[in-house]
């Protein structure tokens, strides 16, 4: 799975989150999500993890864990912007699929 | 949770034998849908059960049965997480290190490992009840249960914080200790020490599993949205 269908999967994401909730969250790699300046507090990074996590089940048939080891451990936390998600949940798919 | 006329989805853990396979079959009797796990093989036959022989240490095989509960259930209602284990009653000098590891690895971060999966089934639903199964040795401190009772009161803060964190996602969490049940575990423990033990308690006996059920009942009901965070004890401890 490459970058661009990774963040397509979190931008469906993002549009369900959106539907849901005032404020909204703007589709772009720049975009800040968790940490300083981020615009979720730890209830919608919750909640963003959890519809990721859930889209990739359904379209990929791989289940993956976004709040593993790796993402904990990494200086430079994986939910910091869409980007930085984005390579992380992409490396978790490709692992997924290279263990199938 | 749901009406009446739709069967809710509930796992419990330890569903082999003792309070959860009592419990399993209460919710059976009310038109649920169980799922249950333990080590060994199921014990419960029902169109509506259905078993997982796994060790809830093992994160795969906890996986593979969420990915299972996802596909087939699409949502869980209720979680019970009532295996637990008892490894060695002695005084802690006495205590092997193995044993000390592998009632932590059950009680409190299989606990863990599973409330973290059911939580993300249930946010999305906003909606969900999670019990854990403490016991009262976690206030009666009594000598040579020093690791049983260091994972049930573990168990007890990780549910005060958990339910914090979930509020908002319209998820309860509580702890349910009974008072001593005739289980095979309580069977384990020296009965003249264990009556000295509940002599302590208001009241000085062994519970019942209907008290057991009857709480969790209360717990797990729609309106006990605003109960959340507690550990309640039966018997009086």
């Amino acid at each position: 799975m490459n970058s661009n269908e990774t963040l397509l999967i979190i931008y469906k994401a993002i549009d369900i989150l959106n539907e849901e909730q005032e404020e909204k969250i703007i589709k772009s790699p720049e975009t800040r999500l968790f940490g300083s300046k981020g615009l979720l507090d730890s209830i919608g990074l919750v909640n963003l993890i959890t519809v990721i996590e859930e889209i990739v089940e359904t379209e990929t048939g791989h289940y993956i864990t976004i709040a593993n080891e790796k993402a904990m451990l990494d200086t430079s936390s994986p939910f910091k912007s869409i980007e930085t998600l984005n390579k992380h949940i992409m490396e978790l798919i490709n692992e997924n699929e290279k263990q199938a | 949770m749901k009406s009446k006329l739709e069967p809710r989805v509930v796992l419990i853990t330890g569903t082999s034998r003792g309070i959860g396979r009592y419990l399993a079959n209460h919710f059976l009797s009310k038109g649920d849908y169980v799922i249950g796990c333990s080590r060994t093989a199921g014990t419960i036959s029902s169109e509506r059960y259905k078993h997982y022989s796994l060790e809830i240490t093992d994160d795969t095989s906890i996986l593979l049965m969420f990915s299972d509960i996802r596909k087939e259930f699409k949502r869980l209602d209720i979680l019970i997480n009532n295996a637990a284990i008892n490894p060695d009653i002695a005084f802690s000098v006495l205590v092997c290190s193995d044993a000390i590891h592998r009632a932590f690895e059950t009680n409190i971060i299989a606990v863990m490992k599973i409330c973290k999966e059911a939580v993300k089934m249930m946010v999305r639903k906003k909606k969900g009840r999670i019990i854990n199964i403490s016991s009262m040795a976690a206030k009666l401190e009594v000598p040579g249960e020093s690791v049983y009772t260091a994972t049930k009161v573990a168990l007890n803060s990780y549910t005060k914080v958990l339910a914090k964190e979930v509020n908002a996602f319209g998820i309860t969490v509580n702890g349910v200790a009974p008072s001593a049940i005739k289980t095979d575990l309580s069977a384990r423990i020296d009965q003249d020490a264990l009556m000295d033990v509940l002599a302590r308690n208001a009241i000085p006996d062994f519970g019942e599993m209907e008290d057991v059920v009857n709480l969790i009942d209360f717990l797990v009901d729609d309106r006990s949205h605003a109960v959340t965070g507690q550990t309640i004890y039966l018997g009086g401890v």
